[in-house]
């Protein structure tokens, strides 16, 4: 069974189609690229899938549960990290990740184990007291990675992660993700509009532009088909013959 | 139970915390040198609304309608006016809604835990005063002091809960507070009408406000009815505004 399932998920804002007829699916333990240029209907279909946005037509699964019916159960078994957010300046990393674990029904025992254990795999465990306030864009982007994983989650969906991190927080990132999907059947869909990152990372992918899947498959193989050597290329090619140019 | 008790340890940590402990601590300390010469219209006006002037009922009224109910008007807006508004505005709620929590949910741990800490200090203010008072008022009733400390701390919650619900029923900041201001404090104005004019004593007790001050007019004549009545009261009238809030941020939750 996958573990992600759109079928026709479509959203729209009055006149505005901002997800149209959507449909693909994600193996488990895969990372699986959504590409998509800024404003493609990417974080929308983010939102739909975590029941935070209503599907105006279509509907979506993920990890077996229905995004409607079943959305505190999507959320149960989900890791989220938003492409634009902020954490509570007041709390610090340590707090703030065992009150995530609360939110997730863990005693606060257990909490606080699992967030110091988050801390140490992302090297946070220095600054874990310090007032999240303080925080640069990269570390803030590490404590959000951090409580993306608090629930232990089967799916993770990351919403322009590479964003605001450094060569070297990139790389670390990818390896992180790389290994959550390797050693522990994680499911990661990273949407991305930086298409060197999918490629580095993503075997198989769905583009979007402006709000409709223009292709979806095996990357090689949407290259093969295409006639083009990069990523950047395919996605360029598919935008064009999208817009009929 | 973790999550809101997460949530108050959180906000008791802020600066606001401490701004709060400042501005009652200021109240506590300052009450008990304006009652040693009161003006003779006050003590007219209290003689024809409480029917004595001795100084303890002098002071629960001033402790309760000058000094808390002014502090806990503005505490309550501060500290609930915003919810979950203030959390969608900075980009904070995008990361709380996609755990398994629902909007409704949130927001009562959110009101919940503004109420907890607005009784913290509440307690806090009245149990490190108590010495206090005890050595600077004459006739200083320990016992009615706290029972009235405790009712009124009921309609302290009600006005956590109604800036609570306020915010996520307007859904904007700034006329969140603005409103919020207008109603607790136009409430808490008419908290006393029953004792300024009788007609009006039945009344008026549909305001959780005039309960909360139920203890400090029958300081000299204080029966059960008058500690349980109000309590019970608050008690009603917070759940159900909370309730109104819920509703209210599970309407929010559907547009979504």
């Amino acid at each position: 069974m996958a573990a992600i399932v759109l079928s026709g998920l479509t959203r729209h804002y009055g006149e505005v189609r901002a997800v149209e007829d959507l449909s693909f699916e994600v193996a488990p333990g895969e990372i699986f690229g959504f590409m998509g240029h800024n404003g493609a209907g990417k974080t929308t279909t983010l939102r739909m899938l975590l029941g935070l946005t209503r599907p105006t037509a279509g509907a979506a699964s993920v990890a077996g549960r229905d995004v409607v019916s079943d959305s505190l159960g999507v959320r149960r078994v989900t890791g989220f990290l938003p492409a634009s957010y902020a954490l509570p300046p007041e709390m610090t990393p340590r707090s703030f990740l065992v009150y995530v674990g609360a939110m997730f029904g863990l005693t606060l025992k257990a909490a606080r184990a699992r967030a110091d254990q988050l801390l140490s795999t992302f090297a946070l465990t220095p600054v874990a007291d310090r007032k999240l306030g303080t925080f640069s864009t990269g570390m803030t982007q590490k404590v959000g990675l951090a409580q993306a994983l608090m629930g232990e989650p089967s799916v993770l969906l990351l919403d322009e992660p590479t964003a605001g991190l450094d060569p070297l927080g990139r790389h670390e990132l990818l390896e992180l993700l790389r290994g959550l999907a390797r050693d522990r059947g994680v499911t990661v869909l990273f949407s991305s509009h930086i298409l060197s990152d999918v490629e580095a990372l993503c075997r198989s992918v769905a583009i979007l532009h402006r709000g409709r899947l223009v292709a979806s498959g095996d990357l090689a193989a949407l290259k093969a088909a295409a006639g083009v050597e990069s990523t950047d290329a395919l996605y360029l090619a598919l935008a064009r013959r999208s817009e009929g140019t | 139970m973790t999550l809101l008790w997460l949530d108050l340890t959180a906000r008791a940590r802020s600066r606001m915390t401490w701004v709060a402990l400042a501005m009652l601590a200021y109240a506590a300390l300052g009450l008990p040198f304006l009652i040693e010469a009161p003006p003779p219209h006050v003590v007219a006006a209290l003689t024809a609304w409480f029917g004595t002037a001795e100084p303890f009922p002098l002071f629960l009224y001033l402790w309760t309608d000058v000094a808390m109910n002014k502090v806990f008007g503005l505490l309550a807006v501060v500290l609930a006016g915003q919810t979950l508004v203030q959390e969608r505005d900075t980009h904070t709620l995008d990361v709380l809604r996609s755990k398994p929590i629902t909007l409704p949910g949130l927001f009562l741990v959110r009101a919940g835990s503004a109420i907890g800490l607005a009784w913290g200090l509440y307690a806090v203010t009245a149990v490190a005063g108590l010495p206090w008072f005890m050595a600077r008022v004459e006739g200083f009733r320990p016992g009615v002091f706290l029972l009235s400390t405790a009712v009124h701390a009921g309609a302290v919650a009600f006005a956590v809960a109604l800036s609570a619900t306020i915010a996520v029923v307007l859904q904007r900041r700034t006329q969140g507070l603005v409103v919020s201001l207008l109603v607790v404090f136009s409430l808490m104005g008419g908290a006393f009408a029953g004792f300024y004019n009788p007609d009006w004593a039945t009344i008026a007790l549909v305001n959780p406000f005039a309960m909360g001050v139920q203890v400090v007019g029958h300081a000299a004549d204080l029966r059960p009815i008058h500690v349980l009545g109000p309590l019970l009261g608050t008690g009603a009238a917070t759940a159900a505004m909370l309730a109104v809030g819920a509703a209210a941020a599970r309407r929010w939750e559907v547009q979504g």
